[in-house]
């Protein structure tokens, strides 16, 4: 299966090289027909980096959009300091409650030209998925972009994940997403990455990793079969009628971006629209990945519940074809190896103890078996690695790429298995502990964020 | 023979590939036999001895974790040789590219005021440093550059300086060529530099729809060189075209502020993406001898047609029928069709007629058409909004305080 994945990804991600490799998507902003978007991004305690985060979205490149930050109830001053940074007033903004959120208290724009396109929602405390609904209430345009409100989004982001929408005759694109990058320990000045370094955290190198396998292979192999079901949280764009049609996120689970998706997706085949989730292999969105062995494990916890929670809920849709490959393909291949790996694993190491116990094992078949599983691994990761130096060659010099491979080595003995103890625990919460349902704190150190003269 | 090159190349990686994987699924057979034979020669399998006695499958399983250590030191060896490459190129690649760039820049500005022999001695020594293919793309890119930045004397220059360089053959290989880039490099020349007798080829190029990475820069390419034939051609063939293409071949056409267009071809096509090219069109030009010819369109089926239609129709209305028609359309109209209709009738010369529509649409419609629908309302009849304050329907009282909100 992982074969299979990394050859498709790699012709898929050939292709769009080919055809978007030296087009400036800046030829987009005299188009006469480009669909309009609000940036959605929820805020909670976020003041010391707000305002930073508000900049780098003012300057993004597209015509006709706006940005919604909405204060979720923060304790601390997040609403005062953009109030007061942005010149903001209270205003009578009109908006229909077509998805239930909590109580809006107040919506504020600037009376400032230059910020004409902020707008700041505040309300009570309801959760990350809450908070966007709000936002998809007030926004009054075709589409939506989801963002965590400390991510970097490169200048041309929007333009590229626009494109998609408007590129495919034969389909309706409902959601695109693109690939998010670890922007630890990378130079950042006014709100931007201007050099990408190899994170110096040991955990962050493990991530780095992962996120090349899971976005440059795993996610480019779903798009050419056109069965992706995840959009990351933390940057995708939405067909805002099609999301306020299925109810908008849900928030009673943990994995509200995976369960969005699928959702939207279940009611395009329900209605026999023909349609398509895209995504853009290209580095637009940086974020900072947990350095601390607890905020990971909380992380990752959480991911699992929010799979499992997903997959309980659309459990009619596996293995059903009126689902098409998303029924047929994608959803089991979620059961199987998002979901229950971790458990097979686990019950494989069980097994195995059992078998050695009882002296009914051979010691060679057990040394090969294993042999093959790392020496795959470490075959697949390469792989990753080097698409991502033919491709878009972010990290750059020798001393990474040694690193890289030294880390590539390493995760087979220290990431996996930790990784693996994180499925568990969270199946583990999902199942026995039910009072379980929060995100938990994560903690983020920010970025070192330089300012020109 | 350049062309019959690139697909030497061209096939030779593949079969390279094919090759290589067959050797990897023979070699795991041969891992697995005591002998095994090549052609007419037969070899002993050295290694057999060492694991005779095991599964079959534990022979594959040795096999494949020796291939995929093999292959993982190679991939990585190739990407350190990939980024030590990559580095050296864009070294290379930058320092070509402001030779040139500031070498012809120089010559262009400069050239009336050089005596032949100078002229002669710069062109000289920048073939010094064209000695490949590689070097003459980066000229072209280039003069591309320069070409589609520039107006007058200069923009005149660089075709010239094109054409004084001979590189109409390698233009031609490349437009054969298998390898899509290409094929770009040459369309895009081909297009800004207006070199015609490929029109066929690239109308060919056009037809392969499965291939997209080629249609859009064909289509491109077919407009600029000559925008009226080629698009009755594009019309003649059903070419279809996505929204995409649309917003691309627009953009080129005002770029390149052509005006010879068959519109009424467009606007009588049966196929969508021509429709509504040519419906954008009309509105984007100002076409109102079309404005009938549209009209019909405002209950096409298609949602896209059917905006433009009523966009297009409403920048042409002056008739009192216009704004009726246009109010009678409004129930089957979508997003920007909508907002276009109720900025468009609350201009017309009937207001009574106006304030009613305006009013319903404030009463009945989402808050999206609601407010728009006050802010025209404002303009006309200041009190019908004062009425509306006091309305019992909560968003219509939202709405009219967003309108009188002066801070918005």
């Amino acid at each position: 299966m992982y074969l299979i994945t990394a050859i498709l990804s790699m012709m898929e991600v050939r292709r769009h090289i080919k055809k978007s490799g030296n087009f400036d998507y800046r030829t987009m902003l005299s188009f006469p027909k480009l669909p309009s978007v609000s940036i959605i991004a929820p805020a909670y305690n976020e003041e010391k980096t707000i305002i930073e985060n508000i900049k780098c979205l003012l300057s993004l490149q597209y015509l006709d959009y706006e940005i919604i930050i909405v204060n979720d109830g923060s304790k601390d001053s997040t609403l005062a300091t953009i109030i007061e940074h942005f010149g903001l007033i209270k205003v009578e903004k009109a908006y229909e409650l077509k998805i239930p959120c909590a109580k809006i208290r107040g919506i504020y724009q600037s009376t400032n030209p230059a910020y004409h396109n902020l707008l700041v929602i505040d309300k009570e405390n309801g959760g990350k998925a809450d908070a966007l609904n709000a936002g998809v209430n007030v926004s009054l345009k075709d589409l939506f972009l989801a963002i965590d409100v400390d991510c970097i989004i490169e200048p041309d982001a929007i333009l590229k994940m626009v494109k998609p929408f408007i590129e495919n005759p034969a389909y309706k694109v409902i959601a695109s997403g693109g690939v998010i990058r670890v922007a630890n320990s990378c130079e950042v000045v006014d709100g931007r990455i201007v050099k990408v370094n190899y994170p110096m955290n040991f955990w962050a190198k493990f991530q780095v990793l992962e996120y090349f396998r899971a976005f440059t292979i795993g996610r480019m192999a779903w798009t050419k079969m056109n069965g992706l079901l995840m959009i990351s949280g933390a940057f995708g764009l939405f067909d805002r009628e099609v999301a306020i049609k299925v109810g908008g996120y849900d928030k009673t689970t943990v994995g509200e971006d995976l369960e969005l998706v699928v959702r939207m997706r279940k009611y395009m085949y329900e209605t026999g629209t023909k349609h398509k989730v895209a995504f853009i292999p290209d580095p637009l969105c940086w974020t900072e990945v947990p350095e601390s062995y607890k905020i990971l494990s909380r992380q990752r916890n959480r991911w699992t519940r929010g799979a499992i929670d997903t997959i309980k809920k659309h459990k009619n849709m596996f293995l059903n074809p009126k689902y098409g490959i998303i029924g047929m393909a994608s959803f089991p291949y979620w059961v199987i190896y998002e979901w229950l790996t971790p458990i097979i694993e686990l019950l494989g190491i069980v097994f195995l103890i059992f078998l050695i116990i009882l002296n009914l094992y051979s010691l060679k078949i057990i040394v090969l078996v294993l042999l093959f599983v790392i020496t795959f691994s470490f075959l697949f990761s390469t792989i990753a690695i080097f698409i991502e130096a033919y491709t878009y060659y972010k990290y750059r010099g020798s001393k990474y790429m040694f690193q890289a491979f030294l880390f590539v080595v390493l995760e087979m003995f220290i990431y996996q298995p930790s990784n693996l103890y994180f499925s568990l625990s969270g199946n583990y919460d999902y199942f026995f502990k039910k009072n379980k349902k929060g995100w938990g704190s994560m903690t983020r150190t920010g970025f070192t964020s330089k300012k020109t003269n | 023979m350049k062309t019959i090159k690139f697909y030497l190349e061209y096939w030779g990686t593949r079969l390279f590939y094919i090759i290589f994987i067959f050797l990897i699924c023979y070699g795991s057979y041969c891992y697995s036999v005591p002998k095994f034979s090549i052609g007419s020669h037969a070899f002993k399998n050295l290694l057999y001895h060492a694991h005779n006695s095991q599964a079959i499958w534990l022979y594959y399983l040795e096999y494949f974790i020796f291939i995929f250590l093999i292959l993982t030191a190679l991939t990585f060896m190739l990407t350190l040789y990939y980024g030590v490459d990559k580095r050296r190129k864009e070294k290379t690649h930058n320092r070509y590219i402001n030779f040139y760039m500031s070498s012809l820049l120089s010559y262009l500005f400069m050239k009336n005021k050089l005596p032949e022999k100078e002229k002669k001695q710069r062109k000289a020594k920048f073939k010094k440093f064209v000695r490949n293919d590689y070097s003459k793309e980066l000229i072209i890119n280039t003069l591309l550059q320069i070409h589609s930045q520039t107006v007058g004397e200069i923009h005149n220059d660089t075709e010239l300086i094109l054409h004084e360089l001979k590189y109409d053959n390698l233009i031609r290989s490349y437009l054969y060529s298998p390898y899509y880039r290409h094929k770009k490099i040459a369309l895009s020349v081909i297009s800004e530099f207006k070199i015609h007798g490929v029109e066929k080829y690239i109308l060919g190029l056009a037809k392969r729809e499965s291939n997209r990475l080629l249609h859009t820069d064909a289509l491109v390419a077919l407009i600029r060189l000559n925008t009226y034939e080629n698009l009755l051609q594009l019309i003649k063939n059903d070419v279809n075209i996505s929204m995409w293409e649309v917003n691309v071949i627009i953009d080129n056409i005002e770029k390149d502020k052509i005006r010879k267009i068959p519109y009424k071809e467009l606007l009588h096509s049966n196929n969508k993406g021509m429709l509504l090219l040519g419906i954008i069109l009309s509105r984007l030009h100002q076409k109102q001898e079309f404005k009938y010819d549209i009209q019909k369109y405002i209950e096409y089926h298609n949602d896209n047609i059917m905006e433009e239609a009523i966009l297009a129709f409403a920048s042409f209305a002056g008739d009192k029928s216009d704004f009726v028609y246009l109010r009678n359309s409004y129930n089957k109209a979508t997003g920007r069709g909508k907002l276009s209709i109720i900025r468009t009738v609350s201009h017309s010369p009937d207001t009574e007629y106006a304030v009613q529509f305006l009013e319903w649409v404030a009463i009945n419609e989402p808050i999206k058409y609601k407010t728009e629908a006050l802010r025209s309302l404002l303009t006309i009849n200041i009190g019908r909004v004062a009425m509306l304050k006091d309305s019992e329907d909560p968003l219509v009282r939202m709405a009219c305080n967003e309108i009188l909100d002066i801070n918005i």
